[in-house]
């Protein structure tokens, strides 16, 4: 019944986002044909709250758990897994792995070696390998370890908040908004800084990859792979960057001397549309390119791919688990969903594109591993955090079908604009035609306040597109690239040469850091077309009812909620809606699709925000509802996630939900 | 004046009389003599300055002469109960209390139900006949019954020899003019040595022994003295029999419509809707957000003296009365209490109250409570003012089996502020005998008995990490016990600035589960292993391996305001709150420095020392 659901949403998403593919939608293959979701059985009474999940040599699965067990679930590709706790007790374990026959666990306050000393299958010593400084605010959370190649650990260390400034992310006791870099025998350094919340890491080739929420100073999820010394964007941690064995350059001040912190615990940073702003790309490259800053290498954009960047695992199955063999995974709690992302070094720079990959998890997505059986289990968990998949845990695998999707595989940065790689070939009529593509660019506003609405974009024509003779690519010459943003390539009328289907999923998201040399294409270019109306920024095959998630760390308290600033909304009551000149529910979908206002909203049910029959209840007028989308107030929803500021979304837009969602009532 | 209450049906006129011979409304007995009792020829009771009481011997209780301790050493002979002189009605009353072992006693409400005072030290499972039971009621049906007895929810009695505490808020059972019982006696609370025990419980009837089995407004207390040694001290009543403050007119309202800000916004805004009503609610407002109300009305206040208003809003509120601001304009979400102290005339006085509320996801709610000088609290409010509240489920933590659990954990040492620590492991024992580990300081900042652990604070919705001791909390210093010898009276310990640098490893589970925690101090190893014994008490045992020689480190195993040596092993620390054993041919040393004693041992390969409380 679920996944019946499920794919009635698929299937609404299809008709709204692309009125060429509702023909095709009857007979259009979903996710489900190519990746298939099958739950594990969980015994009853077993919270498994996953938070951290590692695969074992002789092919069971370990798990670790907000509520502090560690499980190893043996025979778990079966319908009838047998659970045995590992170890218990342990403080809201996030992360796990599995080194030389010991699991290893992050704990709030150290990392922990689990070892079974008698081999009765229970862990019986609980061996500090380093305790770090916690000052005891409830979302200090320490992610990890991963393990670099010589053996060592990388530990991840969210920022707390103020009391007063719920808002502001803190670094209070030292090493919180840091990487840690410990060695097996207990040395700690100090190694990268910067992070918010950074729930998502992973190793990809030896390296170290991590991912944030989406929150102050951070615009949208992203990828991002860091080096000793690195300085990843929030400010917080620089606290503690002077100190003697800080590898990082970076300093606050200078942060500062760009971007007004806004630092008052009696206002809460809001968004001002039409002020100087920059970027994280600008300070990295530009503004401060000596100081070490690294900006994303991949971005997952907001409301798409995701805002609460969770586990990130390379597809290193050498094609068990399909086409995408050596490309990133990362999954995103609240969206409850995973995404791809192809990575490529370009003037020694990595970029690339993201993609959706799958949805439709059952809880939210926080860790992910493969089994010794070439499937990735997937670990999930939503509980304080709304999540599109609506269980409060949940312990799943996926397994490729055998079957290829039509999607585009990879995309690579070009002189002139950019190469698709597809997984089937095309039908080269249609992946020739210049007007079956669009390009938007857009990018973030680097800033105190929390998210950032998508700012500064823009359409770029696409001039030229040329397929290779065997159909599987096509180089793509497009305008006015520009450096630092995310491209969004959307073939949208580009179908395969075998059964003329779409693509699975429309867009691919490159954020150009570098623009490669080489030579341009030599193919005729067309004239620029005249620009298309309106931008959509969803994913035309995204199809997906999947709510965000920022992972909403911060919630008002009565101190905050005294000092807030004073509602600019006027206190008349809201006009009852005339039904007749308000949107019908299907147009009112397709426009909270478009604006991707449905990843955190639903009609008549709580997701990663309230339910828009919630937020009709509180009367707003239409221009009190157009001044909230501008400048959301969390205060107002305390236990959901804060939204950020959609200041992409026009006026008359907003205009027509509000009293969509006044006629709730 | 005496009363002899106990010989009257007193029902209807005599409370009045009580309140006028109290002086204050918080009355703390000096116990200097035993002229709060009444008379009697009875010699097992008498005052005394300092009283012990003996672990390993049943009954046996010692007294220094001297005053401000009442205790009742029963002979054969002399083992008379002891009434007050004066009875109540409601009445709070706290008090000290000290069991010899094996001992058996009883604080009667009323002199006829019965809180148990028992040595009840280790019951796993307690009964109603056990240290805080209500002891149960007495029928014949031909053959006696024992019925409506209620266990405490926990044990949380101490060893014999301690001091322990006892608080009880009681409500004395009504009648009707016809003095017809029209509802029964109450516990509101009864807390023994910190813990709830009882809560809101309803007494059908008065429990074993009574003075008389026909219920009344009033009575005296009694303290059973057949059954063994006891002894009082720090003896406190409040009396509450006094009337209660009443709403002499309905109060007016004015609601308004709209957001409002400030005091200033309301008086300009435009009144709705207006009417009158008994009992204060938003609801008036006739919708939950957006409102502001202005009530007024006239209360009836019928002794003079100091009266506490306790308001619980959503949103602003401010409060006047005779025209005098008592709580000015402020922003509260309904369960932050704002409470004011004023003095009230007898007779009419005039209230008013303002609310507003502008924050849609506040649950409406309005609550306000009057509490005379020696009278039970009035609600002012109606009961569904403050119904739109919904309590979240608890999650509770049991220890059937050993738990090893970690998570953040508040703790109020006796020497220093309370602080939370963060490195905290809590170890939970079937024996119900739990402890807070800090590995920061290879420190027990806490012991407790009883129920384990409330994880709600940490497992419900995202949590705040922590836990709480849902037991009956014994605080200590969050100190470490290795320091060195220049560091005997230094209590500063810090995550960042230790007075030991503390190199954690982390522990070991033995089969069973219970932990061994091990740590460095320099070279130096050390393992830590605290254990249950007779499900009584605590066992530490300190193992050292690579001690150097001329160590600067000792083990300090006691410190507190006062050590007290009882015999060669035993010592009470801090005015007899617990004991510290020693095993047998141990020499410590005891130091004073600046009111502060400390017990210490030197540094060898095995320190053991015993718990017990």
């Amino acid at each position: 019944m679920r996944s019946f659901i499920q794919f009635a949403f698929v299937f609404s998403g299809l008709l709204a986002a692309s009125a060429l593919a509702a023909q095709d939608s009857l007979v259009t293959p979903t996710e489900d044909a190519y990746y298939r979701i099958v739950k594990i059985p969980v015994p009853e009474g077993v919270v498994l709250e996953v938070g951290g999940i590692c695969s074992l040599p002789n092919g069971n699965i370990a798990a670790s758990t907000r509520r502090g067990d560690v499980w190893v679930i043996e025979n778990p590709s079966s319908g009838h897994p047998n659970y045995r706790r590992f170890a218990t007790g342990l403080h809201e374990i996030l992360g796990l792995v599995y080194q030389d026959g010991n699991l290893i666990c992050a704990q709030r306050g150290e990392l922990t070696k689990l070892i079974d000393r008698n081999g009765d299958g229970v862990a019986d010593r609980y061996e500090t390998v380093y305790a770090w400084p916690v000052s005891g605010h409830y979302h200090e959370y320490s992610f990890g370890p991963k393990v670099l190649p010589d053996g060592s650990f990388l530990v991840t260390a969210n920022v707390s908040f103020g009391a007063s400034d719920w808002w502001s992310g803190k670094s209070v006791v030292p090493w919180r908004g840091w990487t840690m870099h410990i060695t097996p025998d207990g040395k700690m350094e100090p190694w990268a800084a910067g992070m918010r919340s950074p729930c998502g890491i992973g190793m990809v080739n030896g390296e170290f990859f991590y991912g944030d929420n989406q929150g102050d100073w951070m615009g949208s999820g992203f990828v991002a792979q860091v080096s000793k010394g690195d300085f990843m964007g929030h400010p917080a941690s620089l606290n503690w960057a002077d100190r003697p064995e800080s590898p990082v350059k970076m300093r606050k001040e200078l942060i500062f001397k760009q971007v007004d912190p806004r630092d008052d615990p009696r206002k809460k940073p809001e968004y001002v549309a039409d002020e100087p702003m920059t970027t994280i790309y600008d300070m990295a490259h530009t503004t401060y390119p000596d100081r070490q800053i690294k900006s994303p290498a991949v971005w997952l954009p907001h409301g798409v791919l995701g805002v609460s960047t969770s586990e990130i695992i390379t597809e290193d199955t050498k094609g068990a688990f399909g086409p995408f063999a050596g490309q990133l995974l990362v999954g995103d709690q609240g969206m409850s969903k995973i995404a791809r992302v192809f990575l490529e070094k370009v003037n020694g720079e990595y970029q690339g594109a993201s993609f959706d990959f799958r949805s439709g998890f059952r809880s939210g997505v926080l860790r992910m591993c493969w089994g010794t059986d070439q499937t990735m289990y997937i670990g999930g968990t939503n509980r304080g955090w709304g999540s599109s998949g609506k269980e409060p845990y949940g312990l799943e695998r996926l397994i490729w079908t055998g079957q290829t999707p039509f999607e585009m595989k990879a995309v690579r940065a070009m002189p002139d604009g950019f190469e698709i790689e597809f997984t089937k070939a095309v039908n080269i009529a249609t992946a020739e035609n210049v007007d079956n593509y669009r390009v938007i660019s857009s990018n973030y506003k680097y800033h105190p306040v929390y998210g950032s609405p998508i700012v500064n974009f823009k359409e770029n024509a696409v001039r030229g597109a040329k397929a290779s003779s065997d159909g599987l690519r096509v180089r793509i010459v497009v305008d006015s690239l520009r450096l630092g943003y995310v491209h969004a390539i959307q073939p949208e009328d580009v179908r395969a040469a075998s059964g003329n289907l779409p693509l699975l999923h429309g867009s691919a998201f490159y954020t150009l850091n570098q623009i490669p040399g080489g030579p341009k294409a030599d193919f005729p270019l067309v004239a620029v077309r005249p620009k298309k109306s309106e931008v959509p920024m969803v994913d035309a095959g995204t199809a997906v009812n999947t709510p965000d998630n920022q992972m909403k760390e911060a919630r008002p308290t009565a101190a905050g909620m005294a000092a807030k600033a004073p509602v600019k909304a006027s206190a008349a009551p809201a006009p009852v809606p005339a039904k007749a000149k308000g949107l019908s529910n299907t147009e009112a979908q397709a426009l909270l699709l478009k604006h991707t206002c449905s990843a955190c909203h639903k009609a008549n049910e709580r997701s990663v925000g309230p339910a828009y029959a919630e937020v009709a209840k509180r009367k707003y007028t239409t221009a009190q509802i157009v001044e909230l989308v501008y400048n959301p107030k969390p205060e107002h929803w305390p236990g959901y996630t804060p939204m950020a500021p959609m200041a992409q979304v026009p006026k008359k837009d907003i205009e027509k939900i509000a009293v969509w969602i006044n006629s709730l009532r | 004046m005496r009363f002899t209450s106990i010989l009257l049906p007193c029902f209807r006129i005599l409370p009045w009389l009580a309140i006028a011979t109290l002086a204050s409304a918080q009355d703390t007995l000096p116990l200097t003599d035993l002229s709060f009792w009444e008379k009697s020829n009875a010699v097992n009771w008498q005052i005394a300055e300092k009283v012990q009481a003996s672990l390993d011997k049943d009954d046996q209780m010692t007294i220094s002469k001297g005053k401000g301790v009442l205790v009742n050493l029963p002979t054969k002979k002399a083992r008379a109960n002891l009434l007050s002189a004066r009875a109540y009605g409601d009445v709070d009353v706290s008090f000290d209390f000290m069991m010899a072992r094996h001992s058996n006693s009883g604080f009667y409400l009323q002199g006829r139900y019965e809180v148990q005072l028992h040595d009840s030290w280790g019951i796993q499972t307690p009964t109603f006949g056990n240290c805080g039971g209500i002891y149960a009621r007495r029928r014949w049906n031909p053959k006696e019954e024992l019925f409506d007895g209620v266990a405490p929810r926990q044990n949380a009695c101490l060893a014999p020899g301690l001091w322990q505490h006892m608080e009880i808020s009681f409500q004395a059972p009504r009648f009707d003019a016809a003095g017809k019982k029209i509802a029964n006696a109450r516990l509101v609370k009864v807390v023994l040595n910190g813990t709830i025990i009882h809560e809101n419980l309803e007494l059908s009837g008065p429990t074993g022994g009574p003075i008389s089995e026909q219920e009344a407004a009033i009575g005296p207390f009694m303290i059973q003295g057949d059954h063994g040694p006891v002894a009082f001290r720090n003896f406190s009543i409040k009396d509450r029999q006094g009337k209660p403050v009443t709403v002499d007119q309905p109060f007016t309202y004015k609601v308004m419509h709209g957001q409002f800000r400030t005091p200033e916004d309301i008086k300009g805004g435009k009144v709705v809707l207006e009417g009158s009503i008994e009992k204060l609610s938003w609801e008036v407002a006739n919708r939950n957000d957006e409102y502001a109300i202005l009530y007024t009305g006239q209360i009836q206040v019928p002794q003079a003296g100091k009266h506490r208003l306790i308001l619980q809003n959503s949103g602003r509120s401010f409060m006047s009365i005779n025209g005098k601001e008592i709580l000015p304009d402020a922003w509260t979400r309904w369960n932050n209490q704002r409470t004011a102290e004023v003095e009230l005339p007898a007779g009419k006085n005039m209230l008013s109250l303002t609310i507003s509320k502008m924050d849609g996801w506040l649950e409406p709610y309005l609550g306000l409570w009057i509490e005379g000088p020696n009278a039970p609290a009035t609600a002012l409010h109606g009961n569904s003012s403050i119904l739109s509240v919904v309590a979240s489920d608890p999650i509770l933590m049991g220890a059937a089996e050993p738990k090893v659990f970690r998570s953040f954990m508040d703790i109020k040492p006796p020497s220093s502020a309370k602080k939370r620590v963060v490195h905290a492991i809590q170890v939970g024992d079937p024996a119900h005998l739990h402890y807070t580990y800090d590995l920061d300081n290879g420190a027990v900042p806490q012991i407790w008995k009883g129920d384990f652990l409330d994880v709600s604070p940490m497992w419900d919705d995202r949590g705040d990490g922590s836990s709480r001791a849902r037991g009956s909390i014994l605080s200590l210093d969050d100190v470490p016990v290795v320091v060195a010898k220049t560091d005997l009276f230094n209590l500063k310990s810090s995550e960042f600035e230790p007075i030991v640098h503390l190199d954690p490893q982390g522990y070991d589970l033995d089969l069973d589960g219970h932990p061994t925690f091990r740590y460095k101090v320099d070279e130096m190893e050390v393992e830590d292993q605290i254990r249950v014994v007779d499900q009584k008490y605590f066992s530490r045992v300190l193992m050292f391996r690579n001690i150097p020689a001329n160590t600067p480190y000792v083990c300090r195993l006691g410190l507190g305001t006062s050590i007290e040596k009882l015999d060669d092993q035993t010592y009470a620390i801090d005015g007899q709150r617990y004991y510290l054993k020693l095993p047998k041919g141990t020499k410590p040393v005891i130091e004073q420095q600046g009111g502060l004693s400390v017990l210490y041992v030197p540094v060898t390969a095995l320190v053991e020392y015993s718990l017990m409380w």
